[in-house]
């Protein structure tokens, strides 16, 4: 992850963010903020994405 | 709310026009108000008022010019006689619902739109202990054509 934090403790407020949206899957907004290569911006972008296709990754085809 | 003096209207066939009343008169009025008062009260356009526009007639024949030739009675025969009725609908010959533009399946454009992240998404899915739903994540957005 690139540090580009504007406080202390954004990393936890952003982390929470993802895992609160995404819900059926909150592992993944741990994944992605814990993820050397993507930037505060790309990691917001894949969870709206993310929320909003729906993505359950323990859910059927 | 009503002024005070002045007449109020009644319900139903108790009721009149409160607009043409003569100016009412402050009964305590200090020096001066009873002229801003009246001031007040002319001041307010009446429903004469040629500045009204409800104060003019108005012909409904030429606001809707022409309005009856556009209707198209119950009985007459379609418009449209090469248009199944069915044109638009998701059943029946004519058009499906794909005609109307907004059948576009938006979480499959979500799903693409991660498809950009696929080389981070494909680093974090090989990474050992990576989570199950990353490992998921990444052969669902594969499996999009």
């Amino acid at each position: 992850m690139v540090p580009d934090y504007t406080y202390p403790g954004q990393w936890f407020d952003d982390m929470g963010m993802s895992v609160f949206n995404l819900d059926q899957s909150p592992i993944l907004g741990v994944d992605l903020n814990t993820s050397p290569g993507l930037k505060r911006d790309d990691v917001f972008s894949l969870t709206r994405s993310l929320k909003d296709s729906g993505f359950d990754a323990y859910g059927g085809e | 709310m009503s002024t005070p003096g002045m007449p109020v209207s009644g319900p139903g066939k108790f009721s009149q026009r409160t607009d043409k009343q003569p100016l009412a008169q402050l009964s305590n009025a200090d020096y001066g108000e009873q002229k801003a008062y009246k001031q007040l009260q002319q001041d307010a356009p009446m429903a004469s008022s040629p500045d009204m526009p409800g104060g003019a007639p108005m012909d409904l024949s030429q606001l809707f010019q022409g309005a009856a030739a556009n209707v198209v009675p119950l009985g007459a025969p379609s418009n449209q006689p090469n248009t199944p009725v069915t044109d638009g609908a998701a059943a029946g010959p004519g058009a499906g619902i794909n005609a109307l533009g907004i059948n576009k399946d938006l979480r499959q454009e979500d799903l693409e739109r991660i498809k950009s992240y696929m080389p981070v998404l494909e680093y974090m899915a090989n990474q050992t202990g990576a989570s199950w739903a990353m490992r998921n994540l990444v052969r669902k957005v594969k499996g999009i054509v």
